[in-house]
């Protein structure tokens, strides 16, 4: 099984204007390395969820996610924009985000990788550590350490 | 301190909507309330979406959440709210 992010679905200071601009960049480079089958249908799947309830997390999180049928493996694209994203957060924009694809069936892989992320969130030092990171490969290994492929 | 044990209700367990929809409520409310999974006792803030999500509940998990300062009707109201359908659209 492919890692679940990999560096080129890595963006460092992205030129974006908009949330969906963002999301439709992040999608992109999941695209670029063929983890999703329909790329309309899952930023589709991914802006109705925004429209429902946005999914800004306090301390500058965003985190747009779908289950969606246009995904062929459950993968995670990140971003930062030091100049900030409106994700709907109480407390402003967000400059770290997180782009949660997964294949529609797979419900537990959705609430693991959701939870396991909140559960570093929560820590300062690992926010730092993304806020610091100077490269892609820095930003995956961070991650893969601490999130996604603990052993 | 009143504690009280609910099933979830929302399909998707609680994240996302149910997640913000569950916060937005106990800060509402103005009290402190708290919520843990149950056979994990660690409470958490269950006014903050990101320590609800920490929790990784499904749907039909049983969960426990505790105040020190909500009236048992308060109380009840957050416990209704969790074990409604939340992502219902």
């Amino acid at each position: 099984m492919s890692e679940i992010l990999e560096a080129s679905f890595v963006l460092l200071e992205p030129t974006v204007n908009s949330k969906s601009e963002l999301i439709d960049a992040m999608v992109a480079t999941l695209a670029a390395a063929g983890r999703i089958t329909d790329r309309e249908q899952l930023v589709k799947d991914i802006a109705a969820r925004e429209e429902i309830m946005q999914t800004g997390l306090e301390g500058g999180i965003g985190l747009p996610h779908a289950r969606s049928v246009g995904v062929r493996e459950a993968s995670v694209a990140f971003a930062r924009v030091s100049g900030g994203v409106d994700f709907g957060a109480a407390d402003g924009k967000a400059d770290i985000v997180f782009l949660i694809a997964v294949p529609a069936t797979s419900e537990a892989d959705h609430m693991k990788i959701i939870a396991s992320l909140a559960r570093r969130l929560i820590h300062d030092s690992f926010k730092s550590a993304l806020r610091s990171a100077s490269s892609k490969e820095e930003i995956v290994e961070v991650l893969s350490r601490e999130v996604f492929n603990k052993k | 301190m009143l504690v009280k044990s609910v099933t979830v209700g929302s399909r998707v367990g609680l994240h996302a909507r149910p997640a913000t929809v569950l916060a937005e409520s106990v800060q509402g409310e103005g009290v402190e309330i708290e919520i843990a999974k149950d056979g994990n006792d660690e409470f958490v803030d269950a006014s903050s979406i990101l320590m609800i999500l920490t929790l990784g509940v499904s749907h039909g998990d049983s969960v426990t959440i505790r105040s020190e300062d909500a009236t048992a009707e308060q109380l009840e109201k957050i416990a209704k709210l969790i074990e409604s359908d939340l992502d219902a659209e």
